[in-house]
C-alpha cells in the first residue's frame, strides 16, 4: 500500500517533466523551421536590420502624395476672410418692396374682429376723425375651436404617434422613479400620497 | 467618467434597491449610447526613457552602415532607435541615455515625413514632421543652422514660431508647430513643441541639417 502511494506521487510529478519535454520539442521545431526557411527571406531580414534607411522608413506615417489638400498658415496682416466683405445677393436687391395688399375686412371661416373705430363703423353717417373709409388699423384674429376647412393648415404642433428614444428613456426613468417611490412609501408603512 | 461621477453622487443619496436597478439601467444605456468618453490611443512619447536593451538597435562594430548625404559624403550610423511601427502625427521619441557627445546632425526625410537627430553616430531623437506644400516646397540639401531663437514671430505669416532653428536666409527654419495630419508649411519644417524644445537645446549654430 505504501509502495503504491509512492508510485502515485511519482506519477503526479510527471506532468512537469512532460511540460519540459514539450518545451524542448517546440524549441527544436522552431530552430528547425528557421533552418528550413529559404535563404532569400533570411537575407531580406538581415538586410532590413543592416540598412538604417529601412529602419527609419518603418516609423514613417506614410508619404504625402502630391496634390493633397493641406491647410497652412495665413499670411501676416492679411486675414483669410476680409472683414469688410458684405454678403451680396445676386437675385434680390437690397431694397425690398412689396405691393400694397388690400386687407379684407371679413375672412371666410375665421372669426376675426377688425378693430375699426366703432362709431364710424356702425354709424357711417357720423364722421369721426376722417377714419371712415381708411384701412383697418389693427386686425386681431381669434381662432375658434374649429378652424375653417378651407384654410388647409392645422395650427397645432405636429405630434408624432411614435415617441423618440429620448422620450422612451424619459418615460422609463419616470416609471422607475414612480415605482421606487411607491415601494419606498409602502415599505415605510404609510400609504402613498393621495389627493384629498 | 462624468457618468460614473454622477452615478456615485446619486448613490450617496441612498436610493432604494429598485432605484439602484434603475440607475444601473441608465448607466448601461448611457454607455451604449456613447456618453462615455472614447478611448484615445496614447502616442509614443518618451523623454530620457530608461534605456532598455530593446530601445535601440545597435550595429556590430565590425561593420557600421553609412548614410549617404546629398553631396556624396557618408555618415556612419552606430545605432538607431528601435521604433518598428509607424509614428503618428505629433509623436516623438527622444532617448539619449548612454550616447556619447560628438558630431550632432539632423536628417530630415521629406518623403517619409520623419526627422532623425544623430549624435556621434547614434540616433537620439525622431519625430514626424510637417513640410512645405507643393506650391512652396521645402528645399533639399545640407544646411547649417544659421541662427536660433527661443521665441520668434514670423515676419511673413501670422504665426508664432517657438524654438526656431533658421536654415536659409529666405526664411526656411525648423520650428515648433501644431503637427497633425492634413497640415503643411510654407517651406519650414514643423515639429512638435516639446520636441522642438529638446532639439533647440541640442543643436548649436553651424550644426548641419540634411534634408533629403
Amino acid at each position: 500500500m505504501k509502495k503504491f502511494r509512492k508510485k502515485q506521487l511519482h506519477a503526479k510529478q510527471r506532468p512537469w517533466r512532460a511540460w519540459c519535454a514539450f518545451l524542448l520539442a517546440s524549441l527544436a521545431a522552431a530552430a528547425g523551421f528557421f533552418a528550413m526557411t529559404p535563404g532569400p527571406t533570411r537575407e531580406a531580414i538581415a538586410a532590413v536590420l543592416a540598412d538604417p534607411l529601412e529602419l527609419l522608413a518603418l516609423r514613417s506615417p506614410g508619404q504625402r502624395s502630391s496634390g493633397t489638400l493641406v491647410q497652412t498658415k495665413a499670411a501676416r496682416g492679411v486675414p483669410r476672410i476680409p472683414a469688410n466683405r458684405i454678403p451680396t445677393e445676386r437675385v434680390l436687391s437690397n431694397v425690398r418692396w412689396r405691393p400694397f395688399i388690400d386687407l379684407p375686412t371679413n375672412f371666410p371661416g375665421l372669426d376675426v374682429t377688425v378693430s375699426l373705430p366703432t362709431e364710424s363703423f356702425f354709424n357711417p353717417s357720423v364722421p369721426a376723425n376722417g377714419l371712415n373709409f381708411g384701412p383697418p388699423s389693427l386686425i386681431t384674429p381669434i381662432f375658434g375651436p374649429f378652424l375653417g376647412g378651407g384654410s388647409g393648415g392645422s395650427g397645432g404642433v405636429p405630434v408624432s404617434s411614435v415617441p423618440e428614444p429620448s422620450q422612451w428613456l424619459m418615460m422609463l426613468v419616470g416609471f422607475f422613479s414612480i415605482g421606487s417611490a411607491l415601494r419606498a412609501a409602502r415599505r415605510k408603512g404609510r400609504p402613498p400620497a393621495q389627493v384629498r | 467618467m462624468t457618468v460614473v461621477a454622477i452615478s456615485k453622487f446619486v448613490l450617496l443619496l441612498r436610493p432604494t434597491p429598485l432605484g439602484r436597478i434603475a440607475l444601473c439601467f441608465i448607466y448601461i444605456l448611457s454607455i451604449v449610447g456613447g456618453c462615455s468618453e472614447p478611448k484615445v490611443q496614447e502616442p509614443i512619447r518618451s523623454f530620457n526613457a530608461v534605456t532598455e536593451p530593446s530601445s535601440r538597435i545597435r550595429y556590430p562594430s565590425t561593420g557600421y552602415p553609412e548614410l549617404l548625404l546629398p553631396n556624396g559624403e557618408k555618415r556612419v550610423v552606430r545605432s538607431v532607435l528601435n521604433i518598428k511601427k509607424p509614428m503618428m502625427f505629433g509623436d516623438y521619441v527622444w532617448d539619449e541615455v548612454g550616447t556619447p557627445a560628438g558630431l550632432t546632425w539632423v536628417r530630415i526625410d521629406l518623403g517619409h515625413q520623419t526627422l532623425s537627430v544623430f549624435r556621434a553616430g547614434h540616433e537620439i531623437g525622431t519625430t514626424v514632421i510637417l513640410y512645405g506644400t507643393d506650391g512652396k516646397p521645402t528645399p533639399t540639401g545640407i544646411f547649417p543652422v544659421l541662427s536660433k531663437a527661443r521665441t520668434h514671430q514670423s515676419t511673413l505669416y501670422d504665426a508664432q514660431m517657438p524654438f526656431m532653428l533658421r536654415l536659409t536666409e529666405d526664411g526656411v527654419a525648423i520650428h515648433a508647430s501644431n503637427v497633425r495630419e492634413g497640415s503643411a508649411t510654407h517651406g519650414c519644417i514643423g515639429v512638435p513643441l516639446a520636441f522642438a524644445k529638446i532639439l533647440y537645446g541640442q543643436m548649436r549654430r553651424g550644426d548641419q541639417v540634411v534634408i533629403v
